[in-house]
């Protein structure tokens, strides 16, 4: 698993409190109870805070599943 | 009733239903997944019209439909049965991004509060609905412990927002979903 994936996994999985093996690149909002709006508003701050960046309101509107932050992440930290 | 103003944050405007709407806010409450813990309607486009037509003229009760700003439909929300500087938060249906949705609800909130200089916000909510639990708490409503509503045959908890703690949660959300 690459570092920004493995990252990104962790801190979804910190901030819905469930084991890191829950989740997957496909994995959504919706998909597990705990992934509710506020959750997924706290996922995106927590990545941002960690990666010392702010993605752009397009990106976030177009953020669904754990693999679109990832990509998110990797187009945003590659510029 | 009707405001005639648009209601404009970074990611999604409110404004007043209108009868246009009818087929959009009708297909929404039709989703059974988004609504099983909401009030279930008829699958009647006349009915629903008719209902907005009512709903366009009935003293305190705004209802708004919440899009992006190319026209997109993302949902409803509601201030209603106001009385005596006291109404009630809800119909908060929506099927857009989470900070859409956050948006919506906020926007709706800063119209009752700085708008319409309401005092208290209802809100209430099915003790299993945990998103909404969640996102009602994040807005600084305060909830009682579950009650049984026979009226609507489950179980919910009411909750209470007040204007003076609101400009705090305001911040709060702010900071939240706009990330300044």
């Amino acid at each position: 698993m690459k570092k920004v994936e493995a990252k990104v996994k962790e801190i979804i999985a910190s901030v819905l409190k469930v084991p890191a093996e829950k989740i997957q690149n496909d994995t959504a909002i919706g998909d597990l109870p705990e992934w509710d709006s506020l959750h997924h508003i706290q996922i995106i701050s927590g990545v941002e805070r960690e990666f010392n960046f702010r993605f752009t309101p397009d990106v976030i509107m177009d953020i669904e599943d754990v693999e679109d932050i990832i990509n998110a992440v990797e187009t945003r930290t590659s510029k | 009733m009707i405001y005639d103003k648009i209601i404009k944050g970074r990611y999604v405007l409110i404004r007043s239903i209108t009868e246009d709407d009818a087929d959009f806010s009708l297909a929404i409450r039709q989703d059974k997944e988004k609504t099983k813990f909401l009030h279930q309607v008829d699958n009647n486009l006349e009915k629903q019209t008719q209902w907005i037509k009512k709903q366009r003229l009935a003293e305190g009760d705004y209802f708004f439909i919440a899009e992006t700003f190319d026209g997109k439909k993302l949902g409803t929300v509601g201030v209603y049965d106001i009385h005596e500087n006291v109404g009630h938060l809800g119909r908060l249906l929506m099927v857009g991004n989470p900070f859409q949705t956050f948006e919506a609800m906020l926007l709706s909130m800063k119209f009752a509060y700085e708008v319409l200089r309401l005092d208290e916000l209802f809100g209430d909510v099915h003790v299993d609905n945990s998103a909404s639990m969640n996102i009602s708490e994040a807005f600084g409503f305060h909830f009682k412990e579950a009650e049984y509503d026979e009226e609507l045959n489950r179980w919910v908890k009411y909750g209470t927002s007040y204007r003076e703690e609101f400009p705090d949660y305001e911040q709060k959300i702010s900071a939240l979903i706009y990330r300044d």
